[in-house]
């Protein structure tokens, strides 16, 4: 069989077949496409302006990665002017994160971008580890979510950036608009389509310029322009509706290859839909969400299936005994284990039925760290507030699962680490 | 005596013994039976007497599919009939019963059979002749200049039947030809509908049935007309779509049909999802794919499967910023949102990336 030639210069022989649209053309073109393709989402969107200094988010794996050399390129190719920056965060997860740092910092040399590092332990005090010695495998995601957003905004307001992009795929974008209508999340599908997020009141704006790259073609092209890249996942647990969707979205990957771009038209089409009073809340930058990503964005969310499925349950169970008194709150409690710290982070919304009325954000500052939250105290702390309540008390551990011997030594520890700073 | 562990009570009549679990409540076969009747008639409140005016005959049009589900409509909706005619000696509307015979129907035995033996069932209503899909040129007199748009002709004298097949076998995809079949299906029931007066199609479907209808939507690109796809109400094609079964799980109406002592609805009852073993990937569907998807996730979580078509009724389709035309193969609203992934032309991104799947 003569060989393909490259169906783009018609020159070359064809190396690369792209998964997004079955084309077979050379590795230089593709490298070229790949890249051309981010230059347009850039320039369409206007993500940047020329002297900026940009963030990237980078985690030392495939995406960031891939983020920063494109970045890079196209910096010097089509002379943005943008003053680019490496932020990482040190979740503390030992046999990942310390690894993959290792990464970021091999990354920071080979693309001479000046590296920060933001970790959770200076931050908050504990590190993720010692987290979930706390609570536990299931649920810490959404801790580390929560932490994760704040650690981005802080560490890029210390090097005094106003904008950071992160790595987001395509497929991680389709991957959230079927989870979050999975889970019935309207105002997160009206945002999690847009490529730049900002909220009124986070000085900090958010950008995915990876939004429509597939990621097989980030593999691809990781893998051929010989990037250095870590690509080992979490070792904490994957979170229940993430991995349903996932697994959906590979399998209708298979079925047309066009199937991810298909359900990103879709979720920014309906995200069009959804009516303001229910999509027009500020984005709160305190949650934890389908930004807060370095881990493969498969962890970011602590409600499980099981325990969405019995509250709705619960809420239809209720809604059928309900009569004329309506008591808001009374049954739908959700049954958590372990601590009470560990409830979803759609307690608020689930708790009970809401009723019509849609209650807008309010943003304000949190009263403890003066982050931006809608709450009193924002997410961080009050989380922060439940693992620090059990630290004085290393000793009574009730309910507490997964616990290791080790644990009370490395509280011990970290709570020398918190009176310190 | 009442001691819950050894007595098992229905909770709704607390007399009879609860043979069903339905939504974590356990009942009897009455209180099913009652319970999916209810859920049924709460959704037609729309077409009671109180809605008429005058003298008005009012009609709807109720497609079967051979399903469970529209059968158990047809039967709740018959019942209901019934007993109208019993205390008022008339009904609020009249039902007008179609069956449209798909490519894939052909050659099956017991098709005509069947709608024999519900034509004589179900004899105080309605009953139109077996229509083929093709009848879909006759009925619908836009449908080929429209259909244009995908690159699909009529060659010369070309018979309707041949030009079905010929368009079918242009789709290079299953599907896009599902795509494709569905979209001809709709075509072809809302067309009968006002040929013969209706002013609503009242559609079969089931929860699980809307929920995999809203998910392929999603997954297609056709998320912007989601609502059309599920909305209660007036539509595009100038007919009213209603569906009253959208409270029900397609396992409940399962039950239901093994409960009511009907053979017609027995033959049916077992011979519904049967979840055929994954085929191939490429020779499946996304259609297929995600009824599958919900059928089985159903299985384990009813009420996340439930909840999609909750919260894909919230989306609302007349957010007018956004909307610029009628696709005008799916007859749905065009959504021009911000990003990079709008198509040329006037197709709806839906139809433009079917018409990618069909080479004419």
């Amino acid at each position: 069989m003569p060989p393909t030639t490259c169906e783009v210069c018609k020159d070359a022989r064809a190396a690369v077949i792209r998964p997004k649209n079955s084309q077979k053309i050379c590795k230089r073109c593709f490298l070229e496409v790949f890249e051309s393709e981010i230059h347009e989402t850039i320039v369409s969107n206007n993500l940047f302006y020329r002297g900026e200094r940009v963030a990237i988010g980078a985690s030392g794996g495939k995406d960031s990665t891939v983020l920063a050399s494109v970045l890079k390129t196209l910096n010097e190719r089509h002379d943005y002017g943008l003053n680019l920056v490496l932020l990482s965060i040190d979740e503390g997860i030992k046999g990942y994160r310390d690894d993959s740092l290792e990464t970021v910092k091999r990354n920071a040399l080979q693309y001479e971008m000046p590296l920060e590092i933001v970790g959770y332990d200076q931050l908050y005090g504990w590190t993720m580890d010692q987290v979930v010695a706390q609570v536990g495998k299931k649920g810490n995601c959404t801790y580390c979510g929560v932490f994760r957003r704040q650690a981005l905004d802080r560490g890029a307001a210390k090097l005094g950036i106003k904008h950071v992009v992160t790595g987001h795929n395509a497929d991680d974008v389709a991957e959230t608009v079927m989870m979050n209508l999975l889970r019935g999340d309207l105002p997160r599908l009206a945002r999690a389509t847009s490529i730049v997020t900002s909220s009124a009141a986070s000085a900090i704006k958010r950008s995915k310029p990876l939004k429509y790259a597939y990621e097989k073609e980030i593999v691809l092209y990781a893998h051929h322009k010989k990037l250095d890249y870590f690509s080992t996942e979490c070792i904490y647990s994957p979170e229940a509706f993430r991995g349903s969707a996932r697994t959906l979205i590979k399998d209708l990957e298979r079925i047309r290859p066009s199937s991810i771009l298909d359900i990103v038209k879709s979720g920014e089409d309906m995200a069009a839909l959804v009516p303001p009073e229910v999509g027009g809340s500020v984005s709160c930058a305190g949650e934890a969400e389908e930004e807060a990503n370095s881990c493969g964005s498969r962890n970011t969310n602590g409600d499980s299936m099981d325990l969405v499925e019995k509250q709705l349950a619960l809420n239809e169970a209720a809604a059928e005994r309900e009569t004329e008194i309506k008591v808001p709150t009374a049954t739908a409690k959700p049954q958590v284990t372990g601590h009470p710290a560990a409830v979803s982070i759609h307690d608020k919304k689930s708790n009970g039925r809401r009723k019509g009325k849609i209650v807008k954000q309010v943003m304000g500052q949190c009263e403890r760290c003066g982050y931006m939250s809608s709450q009193k105290v924002c997410k961080a702390c009050s989380l922060l507030e439940g693992l620090n309540k059990s630290r004085p008390h290393t000793s009574i551990e009730v309910g507490v699962e997964d616990e290791e011997a080790s644990t009370t030594l490395m509280r011990e520890v970290a709570g020398i680490a918190i009176s310190a700073g | 005596m009442d001691d819950p562990a050894t007595t098992d009570l229905c909770v709704d009549c607390r007399e009879r013994d609860a043979s069903l679990s339905i939504r974590n409540r356990r009942l009897c076969s009455a209180c099913f039976m009652r319970y999916v009747t209810s859920k049924v008639l709460k959704r037609m409140e729309s077409f009671r007497f109180k809605t008429l005016s005058g003298d008005d005959r009012r009609r709807l049009l109720l497609p079967v599919s051979g399903g469970v589900s529209s059968l158990v409509l047809l039967h709740v909706l018959d019942a209901q009939l019934q007993r109208q005619i019993a205390s008022r000696n008339r009904t609020a509307y009249d039902l007008v019963v179609l069956r449209v015979v798909l490519p894939e129907d052909e050659g099956s035995t017991t098709l005509k059979g069947d709608y024999e033996e519900l034509a004589r069932k179900f004899s105080a209503h309605r009953i139109l002749p077996l229509l083929d899909l093709q009848a879909v040129f006759k009925l619908d007199t836009h449908i080929e200049r429209d259909f244009e748009h995908l690159g699909l002709r009529r060659h010369g004298s070309e018979s309707d039947e041949s030009f079905l097949n010929r368009m079918l076998s242009c789709a290079t995809s299953v599907t896009a030809r599902a795509d494709l079949q569905s979209i001809l299906l709709q075509r072809l029931i809302v067309s009968a509908a006002r040929q013969h007066g209706c002013e609503s199609v009242v559609w079969g479907h089931s929860d699980s049935r809307l929920a995999a209808l809203v998910l392929a939507d999603v997954a297609k690109g056709r998320g912007g007309s989601v609502p059309s796809t599920i909305a209660d109400g007036p539509s595009l094609h100038g007919i009213n779509s209603n569906y009253p079964m959208r409270d029900l799980f397609k396992t409940e109406l399962q039950s239901y049909a093994q409960l009511v002592p009907d053979p017609l609805l027995a033959k049916v009852a077992d011979s519904g999802e049967t979840t055929a073993p994954p085929t191939a990937m490429r020779h499946t569907s996304i259609d297929t794919l995600l009824r599958t998807y919900i059928h089985s996730q159903g299985e384990k979580y009813p009420g996340i499967m439930a909840n999609v078509v909750r919260t894909a009724s919230k989306l609302d389709g007349r957010q007018a910023s956004t909307i610029t035309a009628t696709c005008p193969v799916c007859i749905r609203l065009i959504v021009r949102s911000q990003g990079l992934l709008n198509p040329d032309g006037n197709l709806c991104y839906g139809c433009d990336r079917m018409r990618n799947d069909i080479k004419s």
